[in-house]
C-alpha cells in the first residue's frame, strides 16, 4: 500500500494522498496533536487545519538537500563526523547544549556527554530552571491541560505575549469548544502583566510590572488567607483590584494560576514561581486551585525529564566525569560559554527554539535545515526534523503527556536523525570512560 | 542461539512449585535462555558452574515497585539532595546514575539484578502518562518490567457508570486500555476519591456517593474487579483501598474485602490500610483483624508495603490522601497534580523514624501482617518502593521475617510504647527459605499469570539466582553468588558482570473494538490528546532494540482459577 503510494508520488502522480490527520506539532510545548497536514506535489508539507502561525511556517519549510560542512566547506558525513570526533577527543571541558530534539535525540546526546565528561544544558533552560528551582524549594500544586479544559472556572494569568509563548492556549484550554464540568466556549479571569490593549472576552487586564510578581502573588496569598497586605498598591496594581482577584479565586470551584516563565523577571523568576506555588496551596485550603506553567519550546521539559530519569539529576549537570554532578548555577551553559570555560561545544538543534549561541567556542552543530547560523561552525551536520522526517516522541509542557511523532515527509534525500548522527559520533570516541580528573569548570 | 548447554551443577534447588524441596543436590541445565530438560549424554555442555550445594531459586519478582513514570521522575527532580548523596560514575559496564529511593533508570536495573530480582512491576501507570512510563522503563536494563494501568477515577469510566453502562461495555473499555497503554494489569487507587478531590471533597467512604457522578467506590471497585475476571486477565484487580493512612481505616479495608464477595483481587500495600483507633493515641495495629480477613478469603492476595526507617518519598496517584498528608512532608516540600480527567500524582517526602510512635507502629504492623497471614502464596514482599522504603531494603526485610531473634533485637530499639504493646514480640513464626521463594517468586508469578517465570521447570525463562547459604539472611540475599537473566550470567557476588535488556510484559484480552466509536469522540471533545496519539504502538517499545514484548496468556475456563 505504502509502496504503491510512494511510486505514484515519485512519478508526480495525479492523486495526492489525503491530508494526514491528528498530527502532533513538535514546535512548542503546547504539542497540539490535532493538525491536518497535506503533502504538496513538491514534497512540501502544508498545515490544512488546526495549526498556529508558527506551525504553518515550520511545517512548510522545505526539506532542503543539505551538505555537511567543515568551516564552511562542504564535506561528506563521514568526514564531518571524523572532524567532530577529533575536536571532542582533544577537548578538556566539553559541553553538549541546545538539546532541542525528540526523546531519542536527547537520550543519545546525553550518552555522548557521559562519554565525554561534558556539561549538559538546554537552549531554553533559563525558563525551565525558574520553575525547577522553585519546585525544589516549595514543591508545587498543578493541573494538566485536560483537567483545566474541563474544570477551570477562573484563570489568573501572569505574563505577556500569551499567543507567542502558548499559541492556541485560549482556543484549546481556556475557552474550549466543549467541556465536562464548566461552560464551554467561554471563560473568565485576569491577565496580570505589562500588556496593553483589550483583554479577551471575560478577562480583565490588570496592568502590572512583572518585576514585582513575587510581591503581587504574596499579597494575593495574604488576601486569600484573610490578612491585609501593607500598602494600597503592589506592582502597579491597586490593592482593591487585587482583592477582587483573591475573592474570585476563593469563590471559584477550580481556579487556575498560570504563568509564562519566559516573561517573568530573569533575575528572580524562581522566586515568583515559589510565590505562585504558595498562592495555589493557600487557595486549596478551602477550594480547588491549580498552578499552570506555560511556554517553552525545543522539547525543553522533555530533555530535562530524560536527564532526570537516566541520571537522577536535571540538566545543568556534568555527566560522566565521576558521578553525575548537578549545579543549576555553575553548569548554566550560557554562563560557561560567556566565561570561556568550554573548549568544545556540541549543539543540537533538530527542533526550533535552539538558536546558536554567540560564542567563539569551537562548535559542532547538528541542526535542522533552515537553522539560522551566525557564523560557520567548525563542523555542521544537518539533521532531520523529528515529527516531520522521522518518528519519535516529545513531552508536552504540562509534564504528563508524551506524544508520538510520525514521519510525514519521504523526500528522495532523507537527512539522518540526530540520534543516528550522535551514535555515529559516539562510535568514533574511545569506549572506556573518560578518566576521572579535576573538573575544568571551577 | 547456541547449541551448548550451561550446566549449574550440584545446587540445592528451592522451587516451591514442586520441582525440588531444597533437599538433595540437583543439576540445572540452561539453553537458549530457558531452563532445559536434562540433555542426552552426547549433548555439548558449554560452561559448567559448580554450585557446591548453594541454594538455587528462580529470579525474584517485585509485584509492586514504583520504578518509573511521571511521578517517580518528578520525585527525582524534587530531591536533588538525595541524588547528590547517592551517585555513581560510569565504568566499563555501567552507565552513571544516582538516587537511593528514587534511583535513576540504569541504576534501578543494576541494583535489582545484583539482588537477584529479574522482574519488577510499576504499579501506577496513569493511562495519560503511559507513553512517558514506557519510555522510562525502556531505559531500565536487565530486568523484565510491566505496568498496571490506573483506572477508577477516570471521567470516562465514571461517566459511563453513572449513565448505566453495562458490565460488557466496561469490560471492552478495560481491555482497550490494557491494549492501548501496553499494560499487564489494572490498579484502582482510592476508587472515586481522586476524582472527588477534584470536586473539592476531602474524603470518600466506600458507600458514599461521588459528589458529581453519584456512584459509590463500592460500585467502581466491584465493576472493575468483575471486568478483569470476565476478561480472563490473570492479574486480578490491584486495589489501593480508600482512606490510606487514616487511623481506623481497617474497617474500610475489611469492607472492601467483603464487597469483593469472592471476586479475585490483590490488595496492595496493606500495611497502610490496617490501622485501628485504640489506645491513648487513637492509633493502633489492626494487623490481626486484617490478617484474619485475608486468611478467610482465598480470593484475596496482598502485598505489605513494609516501612523501613529512614528518609524516603511517598509517591502516589492518591492525591486526596497525599494532600491530606502534605503537612507531614519532610523536607517541607510536596507536589500534588490533577491529571487529564484521568487521575492524579502526589509526592510527599517522608522520614520514618524508629523512635516516633506512629512510624514504629507502622513498622510493627507491616511485620505482623507478614507473620499473621498464613498462606505465603497470597502475601508478597514489598516496601511499596519508595513509599515504605527503597527496594534495596528487601534483604534486611527478609532477615526480619526469617530470624526471630534479629527481629526482636530491632523491636527493642524502636519507640518503647510500641515495643511494649506490640504483639510482634510474641509471634514465633520464622519464614523458611521455601516460603521466601514463594513470596518473592512463585507467588507473584502465579498471581501475575507469568507461566514461565517464578519457577525452574524445563521451559521456564532461565532467570536463576544462586545464593550462599549464610546464617545472616540479609547478607545472603543482598549479594547472590550468581544471577542469570535469560540464561546469561549478569551478576556475581552481588556485583554486576554483564548488562542487557529485559522484556516488557503485557496482557491482551479480546474485546469488541466497537468501544472505539464511543471513545473517539470522548477523546476529541473532552481530552487534549487524540485517541490515535494516546494509543501506544508495539513499535514504540520494540524499535529501540531495548528488549521485546512478552504477552501473558489470558485465562481460559480450564485454567485453575486463583
Amino acid at each position: 500500500m505504502r509502496g504503491v503510494w510512494h511510486m505514484d508520488y515519485g512519478l508526480g502522480g495525479i492523486d495526492l494522498p489525503p491530508p494526514m490527520s491528528d498530527v502532533v506539532c513538535p514546535f512548542c510545548a503546547m504539542a497540539c496533536d490535532d493538525l491536518a497536514i497535506a503533502r504538496e506535489r513538491t514534497g512540501q508539507l502544508r498545515v490544512t487545519a488546526s495549526g498556529c502561525a508558527r506551525a504553518r511556517t515550520l511545517f512548510a519549510l522545505p526539506a532542503l538537500p543539505a551538505h555537511c560542512f567543515i568551516r564552511g566547506g562542504a564535506v561528506p558525513l563521514d568526514e564531518a563526523l571524523d572532524a567532530a570526533a577529533g575536536l571532542l577527543r582533544d577537548a578538556a571541558s566539553p559541553a553538549v547544549g541546545g538539546l532541542a530534539a525528540d526523546t531519542e535525540g536527547v537520550s543519545t546526546a546525553l550518552a555522548l556527554a557521559e562519554r565525554l565528561g561534558a556539561v549538559v544544558d538546554h537552549a531554553a533552560s533559563d525558563s525551565l530552571f525558574h520553575g525547577l528551582r522553585a519546585f525544589q524549594v516549595t514543591g508545587a500544586m498543578t493541573a494538566t491541560f485536560g483537567e483545566i479544559r474541563n474544570r477551570a472556572d477562573l484563570f489568573v494569568l501572569f505574563g505577556t505575549e500569551f499567543e507567542r509563548h502558548a499559541p492556541r492556549l485560549f482556543d484549546r484550554i481556556v475557552r474550549p469548544p466543549t467541556a465536562l464540568f464548566r461552560d464551554a466556549g467561554t471563560a473568565r479571569g485576569f491577565l496580570i502583566g505589562p500588556g496593553e490593549g483589550t483583554a479577551p472576552d471575560g478577562f480583565e487586564r490588570l496592568s502590572a510590572d512583572l518585576t514585582h510578581t513575587p510581591a503581587i502573588a504574596a499579597a494575593l496569598s495574604q488576601l486569600l488567607a484573610g490578612e491585609t497586605p501593607r500598602g494600597d498598591r503592589v506592582g502597579g496594581i491597586a490593592m482593591e483590584d487585587l482583592a477582587r482577584v483573591a475573592t474570585a479565586l476563593h469563590e471559584a470551584r477550580f481556579g487556575v494560576v498560570g504563568w509564562i516563565a519566559a516573561t517573568l523577571a530573569p533575575a528572580d523568576g524562581d522566586v515568583a514561581i515559589e510565590a505562585f506555588n504558595r498562592l495555589v496551596v493557600t487557595a486549596n485550603a478551602s477550594t480547588r486551585c491549580a498552578g499552570l506553567p506555560l511556554g517553552g519550546k525545543g522539547n525543553a521539559l522533555g530533555a530535562n525529564y530524560v536527564c532526570a530519569w537516566q541520571y537522577g539529576v536535571p540538566l545543568r549537570s556534568r555527566l560522566g566525569a565521576g558521578p553525575p554532578e548537578h549545579d543549576p548555577l555553575r553548569y548554566r551553559l550560557k554562563s560557561l560559554l560567556a566565561g570561556g570555560e568550554v573548549d568544545a561545544l556540541v549543539w543540537l538543534s533538530a527542533l526550533n527554539g535552539a538558536e546558536l549561541p554567540d560564542t567563539r567556542t569551537p562548535m559542532i552543530v547538528l541542526a535542522r535545515p533552515g537553522q539560522p547560523l551566525p557564523r560557520d561552525p567548525e563542523v555542521l551536520i544537518p539533521v532531520a526534523v523529528p515529527g516531520l522526517d522521522h518518528a519519535g516522541s516529545i513531552h508536552r509542557g504540562d509534564g504528563v503527556a508524551a506524544l508520538p511523532l510520525r514521519r510525514l515527509r519521504t523526500t528522495a534525500m532523507t537527512l539522518p536523525s540526530a540520534a543516528s548522527v550522535l551514535s555515529a559520533l559516539l562510535d568514533r570516541l574511545p569506549a572506556s570512560p573518560v578518566p576521572l580528573r579535576e573538573t575544568a569548570h571551577v | 542461539m547456541s547449541d551448548a548447554y550451561t550446566l549449574l551443577r550440584g545446587g540445592r534447588v528451592c522451587d516451591p512449585t514442586g520441582i525440588a524441596d531444597g533437599g538433595g543436590l540437583r543439576d540445572l541445565y540452561l539453553k537458549d535462555g530457558r531452563i532445559a530438560s536434562p540433555p542426552p549424554a552426547d549433548a555439548r555442555i558449554g560452561e559448567v558452574i559448580e554450585l557446591e550445594g548453594r541454594i538455587v531459586m528462580a529470579g525474584a519478582i517485585d509485584i509492586h515497585s514504583h520504578i518509573g513514570g511521571g511521578k517517580v521522575n518528578l520525585a527525582r527532580l524534587l530531591l536533588p539532595e538525595e541524588h547528590r548523596e547517592h551517585a555513581s560514575g560510569p565504568d566499563e559496564l555501567r552507565r552513571s546514575g544516582s538516587g537511593l529511593f528514587t534511583p535513576s533508570s540504569f541504576v534501578t536495573g543494576y541494583r535489582y539484578a545484583e539482588m537477584g530480582y529479574t522482574a519488577a512491576f510499576e504499579p501506577a501507570m496513569l493511562p495519560s502518562n503511559a507513553r512517558h512510563t514506557h519510555l522510562e522503563l525502556a531505559d531500565i536494563p536487565i530486568i523484565d518490567k510491566g505496568c498496571y494501568a490506573v483506572l477508577g477515577n477516570d471521567d470516562f469510566l465514571l461517566e459511563r457508570l453513572a449513565a448505566g453502562a453495562t458490565q460488557s461495555e466496561v469490560n471492552d473499555y478495560v481491555a482497550w486500555i490494557l491494549h492501548a497503554t501496553q499494560a499487564v494489569g489494572v490498579k484502582v487507587v482510592n476508587p472515586g476519591g481522586i476524582s472527588a478531590f477534584k470536586f473539592n471533597q476531602r474524603r470518600l467512604e466506600l458507600d458514599e456517593a461521588h459528589p458529581h457522578y453519584g456512584i459509590t467506590p463500592r460500585r467502581i471497585l466491584t465493576t472493575l474487579a468483575t471486568a478483569l475476571s470476565d476478561l480472563g486477565v490473570p492479574h486480578p484487580l490491584h486495589v489501593h483501598c480508600n482512606n490510606l493512612g487514616i487511623p481506623g481505616n481497617e474497617a474500610v479495608t475489611r469492607d472492601t474485602i467483603a464487597a469483593l464477595d469472592g471476586l479475585p483481587a490483590h490488595l496492595t500495600h496493606l500495611q497502610f490500610h490496617s490501622y485501628g483507633t485504640e489506645g491513648d493515641r487513637r492509633f493502633s495495629s489492626a494487623a490481626a483483624e486484617i490478617a484474619e480477613a485475608v486468611n478467610r478469603s482465598p480470593n484475596i492476595s496482598v502485598d505489605v508495603g513494609q516501612i523501613i526507617f529512614g528518609q524516603t518519598i511517598t509517591a502516589s496517584a492518591d492525591i486526596m490522601s497525599q494532600f491530606r498528608n502534605s503537612g507531614l512532608a519532610s523536607p517541607r516540600k510536596w507536589v500534588c497534580t490533577d491529571i487529564e480527567c484521568d487521575g492524579g500524582c502526589g509526592l510527599v517526602p517522608f522520614r520514618y523514624r524508629d523512635k516516633a510512635f506512629v512510624n514504629a507502629l507502622q513498622w510493627a504492623i507491616g511485620l505482623e501482617l507478614f507473620l499473621l497471614i498464613e498462606d505465603p502464596w497470597r502475601v508478597y514482599l514489598t516496601t511499596d518502593h519508595p513509599n515504605g522504603g527503597p527496594f534495596t531494603s528487601y534483604p534486611h526485610l527478609i532477615r526480619l521475617l526469617m530470624d526471630r531473634s534479629f527481629r526482636n533485637e530491632q523491636l527493642a530499639r524502636i519507640n518503647p510504647d510500641v515495643a511494649a504493646h506490640s504483639r510482634l514480640g510474641s509471634i514465633e513464626r520464622e519464614y523458611t527459605l521455601d516460603e521466601i521463594a514463594i513470596m518473592t517468586r512463585a507467588g507473584p508469578a502465579r498471581v501475575l499469570g507469568l507461566r514461565d517465570r517464578g519457577h525452574l521447570h524445563p521451559g521456564a525463562v532461565a532467570d536463576v539466582v544462586v545464593y550462599d547459604d549464610l546464617p545472616d539472611r540479609e547478607a545472603m540475599f543482598a549479594a547472590p553468588a550468581w544471577v542469570f537473566k535469560n540464561g546469561r550470567p549478569v551478576a556475581r557476588n552481588g556485583r554486576l558482570t554483564a548488562t542487557g535488556w529485559g522484556d516488557t510484559i503485557v496482557v491482551r484480552p479480546d474485546f469488541d473494538p466497537a468501544i472505539e466509536r464511543r471513545l473517539k469522540p470522548w477523546f476529541e471533545d473532552h481530552q487534549t490528546v487524540r485517541l490515535g496519539n494516546f494509543r501506544i504502538a508495539d513499535g514504540e517499545i520494540l524499535d529501540h532494540g531495548r528488549g521485546g514484548l512478552s504477552i501473558v496468556p489470558t485465562l481460559t475456563a480450564s485454567d485453575p482459577c486463583f
